[in-house]
């Protein structure tokens, strides 16, 4: 089991990570998300032993390893741009961690051809890394790093450098490969189809701040913070002041279950139609057909929202009805 | 690993570069300071010297002939430059590698092919000799591939895109060029240019060979103040001259490229060339080709038809007569093969060593005295090979005398290669993206493995060419070694020069066939590497 106990981070006056904790339980996939330069990176260096944090402590299996040096810790990690060795070929590149721990040449060629079927590319042992697509690069770097059959996993983004559709294969790729081996791994990224599609447990940093900690589910249902929604793709209606039970919101007083006071609230995909009855006056600005149903882009005191919308809708002056249960209110 | 040891680690490896540049090349220079400002025979500290007359007119003559070379050579250089940047066509790759022979052409063989060829019974047929002229086009023949090699690298990596773009926006053949092109490429210009007025500044084999007493460069005046004349301290005086004019255009160098430093960030990595297809392009490259050719081919062809010319018709008597005992020098020429032979194999390991090591050493140390240390390798680009062996002559007799040992011509030749060996290898170190180390590491690797697995194979191959490169430096070395050679164990380039100015066919042909074996070994060694580097996407 792997923890980490208030990590700090500092970059000359830039705190990169600021009393970060965190567990992982033997054989749970955790992901960790955020925005660009929110930490999450740092943290996998902490943790690989790349960067030492100042004060804060890594534990693994109870034992302190903070003052480990990077080669003897064990880790795993795969870099966001894979990081593999030029002057290798895809089979060097795999035996590269098995060598350095003193395998015998026959044991080398059995992992590596183990694990080059494992991602799916038996046979390119030979191969000169340069000759692979970007998807190939990825499962050779994925390969690299299962291959010394390290204590836990480390992923930096890495299915960034990928178009989409080859992303959703490797995603299941991935997740059964690490399954099938009871792999711990922390996975780190931007995307939350990707957190939510791999990982039981989702971590959320926010400038160097640990700001929520929860399972998918959780997660999505109750974000809790700004930037847990931002990274939803939930858009936001910002200071939103609650009287009596009563909210304004594109200049006309809705009904909302939230407790009087200054909100701002989030509201969670699907949950807004323009509808001919619907009371919120508002200009379709943007028009798209979307998995099968048309949608409508409206503008709602400040934030960009994306509508179900009756087929033959306009640009231009329409009605926005919204369903105010779904409101979450988020702290910033 | 507590923080100092690894701090101490970081270190040790710049210890040797360090030392090895402070008593091989700080020393012996600040001794020649030292020499030029003190005014012991009441006539000759460095105000004095400049106060003469003759040696205002030498450094009048240092300097005009050095900007008509720098003019010379770009001029006739870019339209080269063009057809190989911007065209690929099958044999480039040897084109290019054949064009950097005579940059690494010994300055003694060069002078001796154009005795030749600008002599009465070359095939221009009007003697040149003893004229600048003759000066001039030597220092052309031996700074094209300078110009060539660099501009035509920049021309490469220019984003094709940024001419579309031009076009599209209006601008014809010409303004795409004087707009968008031109000022891309000018930092390249630039720092070629002022390479070669740094090598014909400091020019002294092939003024000595072609130039008559009027053509005394600085480099020249300071080896005839030291050898012919004995006067130490005028010659010393000289060198602080010269040292103060190198320092200047250096300095005015660093200024420029700093400012210019956004624009080069403009290119592109990947190179960018089109195939020849239309009549007018097929005829640009044809004819530069052709233009090379002549230009490249003639001087060096010719020293191996006259090496073959003897008195009794076509024969190997020259080639024959270097086998036995010359009156020129104390033993055989070919025993002067063999010298040349043993002293750069030992410059090359040396300059190998301390190089790779410096290199290492700069790209790892980050901080101020990384670019210290950076500097410090590159001043004997910079200084002149005659200043060196001065200095040399002055310095080295204590503690220990090097004088007479065998160590001392290796050793001076090493330095002036190292900054072709950290030149070679330092880009490709730092190319070296520093997650590869970190994933070496993180898959168990210690520092030194690290070091042994990733950095040591990526940056082999630039270690063999910048080594290739300190051998053909050494085969040829000639400033430097006009001073501190012993007269009973000379170099093959010493042996040329002594055969070249003495009277007397046989010995011109003898001259000849040395320098023809002198030619062939240097370029073997550089043309299998340059084959080697063709095959890499590194360029330096």
């Amino acid at each position: 089991m792997l923890a980490c106990e208030s990590i700090r981070v500092t970059y000359g006056e830039n705190r990169a990570l600021d009393d970060v904790s965190l567990e992982v339980a033997g054989g749970d996939i955790v992901a960790v998300m955020g925005e660009s330069g929110s930490g999450k990176t740092t943290l996998l260096r902490v943790i690989s032993g790349l960067v030492r944090p100042n004060p804060g402590s890594v534990f693994w299996a109870g034992r302190n390893v903070t003052e480990d040096p990077v080669h003897v810790r064990g880790f795993g990690l795969m870099f966001q741009d894979y990081a593999l060795f030029p002057h290798l070929s895809v089979g060097g590149n795999v035996a590269f961690g098995l060598r350095m721990a003193g395998e015998s040449v026959d044991q080398q060629r059995q992992i590596v051809d183990r694990m080059l079927t494992l991602v799916g590319l038996a046979g390119y042992a030979g191969r000169a890394v340069a000759e692979l697509s970007g998807g190939e690069q990825q499962r050779v770097a994925l390969a690299r790093t299962l291959a010394p059959a390290p204590a836990m996993v480390l992923l930096d983004e890495p299915l960034g450098a990928l178009d989409r559709a080859r992303r959703d294969q490797l995603l299941s790729d991935m997740q059964h490969i690490f399954s099938s081996l009871g792999v711990t791994a922390l996975y780190v990224t931007h995307d939350h189809h990707e957190a939510f599609a791999i990982a039981d447990q989702v971590v959320v940093l926010d400038s160097g701040r640990k700001v929520a900690h929860g399972s998918p589910t959780q997660l999505w249902q109750r974000p809790g913070h700004l930037a847990v929604a931002t990274l939803l793709g939930f858009p936001i209606l910002r200071q939103v002041a609650v009287h009596d039970g009563v909210a304004v919101i594109g200049g006309v007083d809705v009904t909302v279950a939230q407790t009087d006071g200054d909100h701002n609230l989030a509201l969670p995909p699907g949950s807004a139609q323009i509808a001919a009855d619907g009371t919120i006056p508002v200009t379709v600005r943007a028009r798209r057909f979307e998995d099968g149903i048309v949608k409508a882009v409206v503008n709602l005191d400040g934030a960009e929202i994306v509508a179900v919308a009756p087929a033959g809708t306009t640009l231009g002056p329409a009605m926005l009805r919204i369903d105010t249960a779904a409101l979450v209110a988020v702290a910033d | 690993m507590s923080e100092r040891t690894t701090r101490t680690l970081r270190w040790w490896p710049a210890a040797l570069p360090v030392a090895f540049f402070g008593y091989f090349f700080v020393y012996p220079l600040v001794t020649i300071l030292v020499t030029g400002f003190s005014s012991s025979g009441g006539s000759t500290s460095v105000l004095d010297v400049l106060a003469r007359p003759s040696l205002r007119g030498v450094l009048w003559f240092t300097l005009w002939q050095a900007v008509a070379s720098t003019v010379l050579t770009v001029a006739i250089a870019l339209p080269g430059a063009y057809a190989l940047g911007r065209y690929s066509f099958r044999g480039k790759g040897f084109v290019k590698a054949a064009v950097t022979v005579p940059f690494i052409m010994p300055t003694v063989v060069i002078g001796g092919a154009f005795l030749t060829v600008l002599g009465p019974s070359g095939p221009l047929g009007i003697d040149l000799r003893r004229t600048v002229w003759s000066i001039l086009i030597a220092h052309v023949f031996f700074n094209y591939a300078v110009v060539v090699r660099t501009v035509s690298a920049a021309w490469e990596r220019l984003d094709p895109s940024l001419r579309a773009a031009a076009a599209s926006l209006g601008a014809d053949r010409w303004r795409t060029f004087r707009y968008v092109t031109l000022p891309l490429i000018r930092p390249a210009i630039a720092s070629a240019a002022s390479i070669v007025f740094l090598f014909s500044f400091t020019s002294f084999g092939v003024i000595l060979i072609l130039g008559s007493l009027n053509h005394s460069t600085l480099e020249v005046e300071i080896w005839r103040q030291a050898t012919n004349f004995l006067n130490l301290p005028a010659a010393a005086a000289l060198a602080v001259v010269q040292l103060v004019g190198i320092t200047a255009v250096l300095w005015f160098y660093a200024r420029y490229q700093a400012r210019q430093a956004v624009s080069s960030r403009v290119a592109s990595l990947k190179t960018s060339t089109v195939v020849p297809l239309t009549r007018r392009q097929r005829l640009i490259v044809t004819a530069n080709l052709a233009g090379m050719a002549v230009l490249l081919g003639v001087p060096l062809a010719t020293i191996i038809v006259r090496s073959l010319s003897t008195d009794a018709g076509w024969g190997l008597a020259n080639y024959s007569g270097l086998l036995e005992p010359s009156n020129v020098l104390f033993v055989p020429v070919a025993e002067a093969i063999g010298n040349s032979l043993r002293i750069a194999f030992v410059a090359t390991v040396v300059a190998v060593t301390i190089g790779m090591l410096a290199a290492w050493s700069i790209n790892r140390v980050t901080s101020r005295a990384g670019q210290a240390l950076d500097v410090l390798i590159m001043l004997p680009l910079g200084t002149s090979a005659v200043t060196l062996g001065f200095g040399f002559l002055l310095a080295l007799d204590a503690p220990i005398d090097l004088r007479t040992s065998f160590w001392l011509l290796p050793i001076a030749h090493a330095v002036v290669a190292v900054p072709f060996v950290v030149r070679t290898s330092l880009p490709v170190l730092r190319s070296i993206e520093p997650r590869l180390r970190e994933a070496a590491a993180v898959l168990g690797a210690t520092p030194r493995r690290v070091w042994a697995e990733v950095d040591l194979p990526i940056v082999r191959r630039a270690l063999l060419v910048g080594g290739a490169f300190a051998f053909a430096v050494s085969m040829g070395e000639f400033g430097a070694t006009s001073f501190i050679v012993r007269p009973d164990v000379p170099t093959l380039p010493i042996a040329v020069f002594r055969l070249l100015t003495r009277p007397g066919t046989a010995t011109f042909g003898q001259a000849m066939a040395a320098s023809t074996v002198l030619m062939v070994v240097t370029a073997a060694g550089v043309l299998v590497v340059e084959r080697w580097r063709g095959s890499t996407a590194q360029e330096f």
